[in-house]
């Protein structure tokens, strides 16, 4: 699959979530990152897409994050704010999972809301082209879609290098 | 990973073979002999400094149940397990590999002694809703604090798809309370968690804390309901500044703490109980790593790293240790301190009884 086409099904697949945020939960994001998010952002120019999934279990924080860079893409799961995995794919396999990632962020969006406090929020961010989508939401409310999205992410970390 | 000691401190354990446990214990760490030390013999010098003593790992941990890692070993043996199953296995779908993997942490004897420890803790938590006075809840108070307590339902893999809405969970090293839209509630149990002889009385603590928020004030609320005594405790806790005060602080809503606060001053309740039952068969240094054992968790992360838990939900992890678990009557007594805390230094559903008053 091209570049090309892997940003149009981002894109596609999630027209009207561009810069929007649905979550009106009442604990903030995790910024564990910080220093992860600067250095995305230095490479941001080279960079041709980005998914991060940053979400709270408890007391620990954890990060997803998935970098395209021509025909591969890096994986890299943080706890804590430290780097715990890296490893690298064929772009093709990545694609099917970020087709779901882009399905899913609009899952999130309508899910249920709770007045009560939100103890397990998550926050999955999308960069394209520059643009970039987000998406909150509260783990207990959303029927197991991060969880599962979560799930085959870690998957493609522990799968044999290509 | 060494054998679960924890077997051994079951209620309905052989005194010969804690003993011979004990005794090889004392053989591996010079420690003295079961019956010959007391308490006073080991009082620490640092009974000021609770936060200090938990959190100095000790080189050689005296609890014969076990120790306690930080979550950072515990998952990254997970994730090995996890990608020796993977790779071996290149063709297998994800749920085969949750299933493998379930088998292979999720063992007999790991379940049983989180089943042992989950109906202990809701035992003592029973026992303590029902010994609390008339002043503090009535019968039908105490009856629908009961209720909650008792519709928290464990769940434990196998199988795997017991998590099927929560499958990331298996690697995890955190224990947690849910409670779904359609109001049941359960408490399950990370697959990394299970790893290592994690110490018993560390367990008792995670569970009971995770217990203590079925009737957290917050849940109370939820529920609509209210009960005075609640109101004076969370007075007392906002007295004593064990939840953060801060300017966007919603009770039960963003950036309050109380939930958390609540739920660890139960934990800490029941487990200066669990281990107080255990006194007469841990030598005194056996009993202060034990007790230092249930919290250690809490701890903060070595300086310099990037490891800093979370505390807009959880208060710090020195009021945690330091306010809410050192400074309890019964866990001073425990860890050999006995430095006179002061009857209203230490808060209670009922601020004017004695602090010995709605024990379990």
């Amino acid at each position: 699959m091209s570049n090309t086409r892997l940003i149009k099904i981002a894109i596609l697949l999630a027209p009207a979530v561009l810069l929007s945020c649905s979550s009106s939960k009442t604990r903030s994001i995790p910024q564990d990152g910080d220093q992860q998010e600067s250095s995305s952002n230095s490479s941001q120019s080279n960079q041709e897409s980005l998914l991060e999934i940053d979400y709270s279990l408890d007391r620990d924080r954890y990060r997803l994050s998935f970098k395209t860079f021509g025909n591969r893409t890096t994986i890299e799961s943080y706890h804590d704010g430290k780097l715990v995995e890296k490893t690298e794919i064929d772009r093709e396999r990545f694609s099917p999972f970020l087709k779901k990632a882009v399905q899913s962020m609009d899952t999130f969006r309508g899910e249920l809301k709770t007045h009560a406090p939100c103890l397990n929020p998550f926050l999955v961010k999308l960069r394209v082209d520059g643009k970039l989508e987000q998406v909150s939401g509260c783990r207990s409310n959303d029927a197991g879609y991060l969880s599962k999205l979560i799930r085959e992410g870690e998957f493609l970390l522990y799968s044999k290098r290509d | 990973m060494g054998v679960a000691l924890w077997a051994n401190f079951k209620p309905a354990v052989e005194q010969s073979e804690l003993k011979a446990h004990l005794e090889t214990n004392e053989k591996n760490h010079n420690s003295r002999g079961l019956a010959e030390v007391s308490l006073n013999s080991a009082i620490h010098p640092g009974c000021q400094r609770i936060y200090e003593r938990v959190c100095k790992k000790p080189i050689i941990d005296l609890d014969p149940t076990g120790t306690v890692h930080s979550d950072d070993e515990s998952e990254k043996e997970a994730h090995e397990i996890y990608r020796e199953i993977v790779r071996k296995n290149p063709d297998w779908t994800p749920d085969q590999v949750d299933e493998a993997f379930v088998s292979r942490v999720f063992t007999p004897e790991n379940r049983a002694k989180i089943h042992s420890a989950f109906y202990l803790v809701k035992r003592k938590l029973n026992h303590w809703i029902d010994q609390q006075p008339d002043t503090v809840f009535n019968s039908q108070e105490k009856s629908v604090i009961k209720s909650r307590i008792r519709k928290v339902e464990l769940q434990l893999p196998p199988p795997a798809r017991l998590y099927q809405d929560e499958p990331d969970l298996l690697t995890k090293s955190e224990l947690l309370y849910e409670r779904k839209v359609t109001g049941e509630t359960s408490l399950r149990v990370g697959g990394a968690y299970l790893l290592f002889a994690k110490s018993w009385f560390n367990v008792v603590f995670s569970l009971a804390h995770e217990l203590g928020h079925a009737i957290d004030p917050c849940e109370i609320r939820s529920a609509g309901l209210s009960f005075p005594a609640y109101d004076r405790l969370v007075g007392c806790f906002l007295e004593h500044r064990l939840i953060a005060m801060r300017k966007t602080r919603s009770e039960c809503g963003g950036n309050d703490q109380l939930s958390e606060t609540f739920a660890d001053w139960v934990a800490v309740q029941i487990t200066a109980e669990i281990l107080a039952n255990y006194s007469t068969r841990l030598n005194g240094k056996q009993m202060i790593h034990a007790a230092q054992n249930s919290v250690r968790d809490l701890c903060e992360s070595e300086p310099g790293s990037e490891d800093r838990p979370d505390i807009e939900f959880h208060p710090s992890p020195q009021i945690r240790i330091e306010e809410i678990f050192g400074k309890n009557p019964k866990i001073r007594k425990l860890l050999g301190c006995e430095t006179p805390i002061q009857p209203q230094s230490y808060c209670q559903f009922d601020p004017t009884l004695p602090l010995s008053s709605g024990g379990i």
